[in-house]
C-alpha cells in the first residue's frame, strides 16, 4: 500500500517533482563544483606562486662574509669556500625530487674592462642546462626556470662553454652602452675573455647590474674547475606549522618521520644539505614565508564561497521542499481523512524526498562537474576530473539537505485538521 | 477596494508570504554577501601579496656599478624630501630610503651598513625575522645585525661596536650598539642596519641610494607614481620590482577571475532555485485566480494585485536581504584579511534587481497563464 501510494505520488504530477529535483540539483551542484575545484587548486596555486623565483639558498656552510651592495660582490671569491658542481644532479635525486622545480648554480667574479678598465660583476651560472633525471628525462635546469620573472630582451645564452654568450643587466648596458650583439672582453684572475651580449635583463633587482655568463667559463677563468659559490632551488612546498619549525635533531623518531616526508621548506632544505656536502641551505624568508600565507587565505576564500553557496543552497531547497509540503496539504487531509496516521504520511514524504534528493544529487554533480570546468579553466587553467568521493558527498548532501528541508514542514503536518484543510480555509 | 484585497490578501496568506519572503531574502543575502566580497577581493588581496616586499624602487639617474659613488649615482636629500611628499598617498603601504656603505667594524673586519628606518622597513620588508629589538628613535645609534653577519664576525645583542667608514681609521668611527638580530635568508643576512640620521653623521654625507616602496594596486598604481616622482624629481628613475609585482598582477588576475565566476554562477543559480520555488506557490492560487475572474475582476486588475503583492516582498526581501548580506561580508571579511569590506552602491542595486527577478518570476509567462486560465475549470479543480 505504501509503496504504490509511493510510486503514484512519483509518476503523477511529473512538472512539480520536476522542478523540486531540479532545485536540489542547481543547489549541490554549486557545492559540488566548489569541491571539486577545492580538491585541485592547492598544487596549481604552488606552482603558480613559483613565479616569484626561488626559495631556497644554498651556500658553503663555513664562508667568509659576503660583502655585496646592489649585486657587486667586495668581497674576494677567489678565497673561501665553495660547493661542487658536480653534485648538483643529486638535488634531484632526494625524496621530494618531484617538487624540485628548478635549480641554479652561481659563481659570482668581479672582472675589469679591457677597453676602460671599469670593474663590473660577472656571474657564470646555467642558462637552461638539460639534466636527465631518473624519472624526468627532460629535465631542464638553470635561471630561466628559477627566474621566470625576468624579461629578456634578445634571447636566453646558450650553455654551451664553446661559444662564450652573456646575458647582461639592463642597468650594466646602459651604463656600459652596450646592446646586443655587442662584444666585450674583460680581464679575470689575469687571463682576457671575450664575450658576445644575446639578452638584455630587466628585473627592477640586483640582476639588473650584473653579467650573466656561463659557469664553465668562469671557472676556467679562475682556475676554479667544478667550483660554485651558491645554488638556488625553486621548490613546490606546503606552508609549515608549528611542529615542522621545530629543530629535527629534537624530534622524537616519529615527529622526525612525519617531518621527513612532508614537503616542507625545512625538510626539503635538510634533504638537500644531505646530498650537498659542506653546505648550508637557508629558506628565502621573503618567498617561503609569504607563500604560505597567501596560500592559506586564497584557500580561505574559497572555504568561504563553497559554505556561503552551501548556505544559499540549503536553504533554497528547504523553501523548495517547504512550498511543497504547503501546497500538499489538501492531499495530506484526505489521507488523514481515510485513515493514515501521522507517522505514515512522514514516512510518505520522507521517502519522497529522499528521492529526489538521490535524482537530484546525480544530476547536481553533473552539472557541478561541468561548472567546475568552466570556473577551473577560466581561472587557473585547470581542469576538475571525476572524482568518485565528491559524487557520493554530492549524493548524500542532497538527501539530506532533501529531508532536512522537508522535516521542518512537515512538522506542521500533525496539526492539519482533515476538514480544515479539505474544506479550503487556511 | 484593490489596497484593501492587497492589504488582506497579504495578512491572510501570512504562510505563503512569510515563505517567499523568506526565500527572496536567502537569494538576496548570498548575493550581497558575495559581490561585497568579490568586489573588494583584488584590493584585499593586494594588500596581503605587499608581505612579498617591496614591488617599486625609486634608482638615481645613474646607479653606482662598482667603485665610489659620484652626485649622479645619488639621491640628494632635497630630491628625497620631494619624492617624500610624492609617495604620501594612501596606495603607498610603506616606503623606506636606504644608504649602503662598507664600513670597517672595531678596525678589523668589513661589512655593509645599511641606513634606512625601521619603523617602515618591518613594514615594507614583512617577512624579516628579529630577535631582539629594532633601535627606538630615528636617532638611536642601536644597530640590527643580520644573523650571517653576527656569525662570522662574533657580534652578539646588547654589545657594542666601533664602526668606521671607509678605512680602518679608529679616528673617524662612532659607536653603535647591537639592539637585535635579523634574518632573511638572503642577502640581509650579511648586512648590518642603522638608522639613516646616524649613519649620516658617520658617513658625512646626506644622499641615499635607493628608495623602496610597498605599493598596493598593481603595475597600474607603480605607473600612476611613476608620472607623478619623474615629475617633481626629473633626475631619477621609478621601476616596478619584477620579481614582486608581475607574479602580484599575474595571481590577482586569476583570483579576480576565479571570484567573478564563482559569484556569477552563484548568483544565477540561488536565482533559478528561487525563482523556481515561488512559481510553485504561484499555481497554488489557480482557484483564487478562478473565484476573482467568477466575481468579475479584469485580467488586468487581477495582475496588478499579484504584481504589487511580489512587489512588496521583493523590496521588503532584499532590503533585509542586503542588511543580511553585508552583515556576512564584514565576517568573510573579517576572518579572511582582518579588515573590514567597504560597501559598494553597485551591491546595492544588483540586489534589488535580483529581489525582483526572484519575487516576480517570468512576470509575461505568469500574465499569459492568469488569462488563460477558465473559472469555470479551475474551480471544478481541473488542471
Amino acid at each position: 500500500m505504501f509503496l504504490r501510494i509511493l510510486r503514484r505520488s512519483l509518476t503523477i504530477n511529473k512538472k512539480r517533482k520536476a522542478l523540486t529535483i531540479s532545485v536540489v540539483a542547481l543547489g549541490t551542484g554549486v557545492i559540488a563544483a566548489l569541491l571539486s575545484i577545492a580538491l585541485v587548486i592547492g598544487d596549481r596555486l604552488e606552482q603558480e606562486l613559483r613565479t616569484y623565483g626561488a626559495n631556497l639558498e644554498v651556500v658553503p656552510a663555513v664562508d667568509s662574509l659576503r660583502i655585496e651592495i646592489n649585486g657587486v660582490d667586495y668581497s674576494n671569491t677567489a678565497r673561501g669556500a665553495y660547493l661542487d658542481e658536480r653534485q648538483l644532479p643529486k638535488i634531484k635525486t632526494i625524496f621530494w625530487r618531484h617538487n624540485i622545480v628548478g635549480f641554479a648554480p652561481f659563481l659570482p667574479v668581479m672582472g675589469s674592462l679591457k677597453d676602460n678598465g671599469r670593474t663590473i660583476s660577472l656571474v657564470g651560472t646555467w642558462f637552461e642546462k638539460p639534466m636527465p633525471a631518473e624519472d624526468e628525462p627532460d629535465f631542464r635546469t638553470g635561471v630561466k626556470i628559477v627566474y621566470p620573472y625576468w624579461q629578456v630582451e634578445g634571447r636566453w645564452a646558450s650553455d654551451d662553454s664553446s661559444v662564450s654568450e652573456a646575458m647582461i643587466g639592463a642597468k650594466l648596458a646602459r651604463v656600459l652602452n652596450l646592446a646586443n650583439n655587442d662584444h666585450f672582453t674583460t680581464e679575470v684572475n689575469g687571463r682576457f675573455q671575450r664575450f658576445r651580449i644575446v639578452g638584455i635583463i630587466r628585473s627592477g633587482g640586483v640582476e639588473e647590474n650584473q653579467a650573466f655568463v656561463q659557469l664553465a667559463v668562469i671557472q676556467k677563468l679562475m682556475n676554479l674547475p667544478h667550483k660554485i659559490k651558491k645554488i638556488q632551488i625553486s621548490a613546490l612546498t606546503i606552508p609549515e606549522n608549528k611542529k615542522a619549525r621545530k629543530d629535527p635533531a629534537i624530534m622524537t623518531p616519529e615527529e622526525y618521520e612525519k617531518w621527513y616526508c612532508a614537503p616542507y621548506i625545512s625538510a626539503i632544505a635538510y634533504q638537500i644539505m644531505e646530498v650537498i656536502s659542506n653546505s648550508r641551505a637557508k629558506p628565502i624568508l621573503q618567498v617561503a614565508e609569504s607563500e604560505g600565507v597567501i596560500l592559506s587565505k586564497i584557500k580561505l576564500i574559497l572555504l568561504l564561497i563553497a559554505i556561503a553557496s552551501a548556505g544559499a543552497s540549503i536553504l533554497a531547497v528547504a523553501s523548495g521542499m517547504t512550498a511543497i509540503v504547503m501546497e500538499r496539504r489538501s492531499e495530506i487531509g484526505l489521507l488523514k481523512a481515510i485513515g493514515a496516521s501521522n507517522r505514515q504520511v512522514e514516512a510518505l514524504f520522507l521517502a519522497e524526498a529522499g528521492m529526489i534528493g538521490v535524482f537530484g544529487g546525480l544530476i547536481g554533480y553533473g552539472l557541478g562537474l561541468f561548472l567546475a570546468q568552466i570556473i577551473g579553466k577560466s581561472s587557473f587553467n585547470i581542469t576538475a576530473p571525476f572524482n568518485p568521493a565528491v559524487a557520493l558527498i554530492t549524493i548524500i548532501l542532497a538527501v539530506i539537505i532533501t529531508l532536512l528541508g522537508s522535516l521542518f514542514p512537515l512538522r506542521s503536518v500533525a496539526a492539519l485538521e482533515p476538514v480544515v484543510v479539505l474544506h479550503g480555509q487556511e | 477596494m484593490f489596497k484593501r484585497i492587497l492589504l488582506k490578501s497579504i495578512l491572510r496568506r501570512k504562510r505563503h508570504i512569510g515563505l517567499a519572503l523568506a526565500i527572496v531574502i536567502v537569494g538576496t543575502s548570498v548575493v550581497a554577501a558575495l559581490f561585497s566580497v568579490f568586489s573588494n577581493v583584488d584590493v584585499k588581496m593586494s594588500r596581503e601579496l605587499r608581505r612579498y616586499g617591496a614591488n617599486m624602487v625609486v634608482l638615481p639617474a645613474q646607479p653606482p656599478l662598482a667603485g665610489s659613488p659620484t652626485a649622479e649615482s645619488q639621491i640628494s636629500e632635497k630630491e628625497l624630501k620631494k619624492i617624500a611628499g610624492a609617495l604620501n598617498r594612501p596606495q603607498v603601504v610603506a616606503w623606506i630610503p636606504l644608504k649602503y656603505q662598507v664600513v670597517v667594524i672595531n678596525g678589523s673586519k668589513q661589512a655593509v651598513l645599511v641606513g634606512t628606518n625601521f619603523e617602515n622597513m618591518v613594514r615594507v620588508k614583512p617577512y624579516l625575522r628579529i630577535e631582539g629589538r629594532l633601535p627606538r628613535n630615528t636617532e638611536d645609534r642601536g644597530l640590527l645585525v643580520g644573523v650571517e653577519a653576527a656569525r662570522k664576525l662574533g657580534l652578539k645583542i646588547g654589545e657594542r661596536v666601533q664602526l668606521g667608514s671607509g678605512s680602518s681609521n679608529l679616528r673617524e668611527s662612532q659607536t653603535f650598539q647591537i639592539t637585535g638580530l635579523v634574518k632573511s635568508g638572503a642577502s640581509e643576512d650579511n648586512r648590518l642596519f642603522a638608522n639613516l640620521m646616524p649613519v649620516r653623521k658617520l658617513l658625512k654625507s646626506t644622499s641615499i641610494d635607493v628608495i623602496m616602496a610597498s605599493v598596493i594596486g598593481g603595475m597600474q598604481s607603480i605607473e600612476q607614481l611613476r608620472q607623478t616622482i619623474e615629475a617633481v624629481a626629473p633626475r631619477v628613475r621609478v621601476e616596478p620590482v619584477l620579481k614582486i609585482a608581475k607574479s602580484e598582477g599575474q595571481l590577482l588576475n586569476r583570483i579576480s577571475a576565479l571570484s567573478l565566476i564563482a559569484a556569477f554562477i552563484i548568483l544565477t543559480i540561488t536565482t533559478i532555485a528561487a525563482m523556481a520555488t515561488i512559481q510553485s506557490l504561484i499555481t497554488e492560487r489557480r482557484m483564487e485566480i478562478g473565484l476573482m475572474k467568477v466575481l468579475g475582476a479584469r485580467n488586468i486588475s487581477i495582475i496588478a494585485l499579484f504584481a504589487s503583492e511580489a512587489g512588496i516582498v521583493a523590496l521588503t526581501g532584499s532590503l533585509i536581504g542586503y542588511g543580511i548580506g553585508i552583515a556576512l561580508a564584514q565576517i568573510i571579511g573579517y576572518s579572511a584579511f582582518g579588515t573590514s569590506i567597504d560597501l559598494n552602491p553597485v551591491v546595492f542595486v544588483t540586489v534589488l534587481a535580483i529581489g525582483f527577478l526572484i519575487a516576480v518570476p517570468g512576470v509575461p509567462f505568469f500574465i499569459k497563464k492568469i488569462t488563460k486560465i477558465e473559472p469555470a475549470n479551475t474551480l471544478r479543480g481541473e488542471y
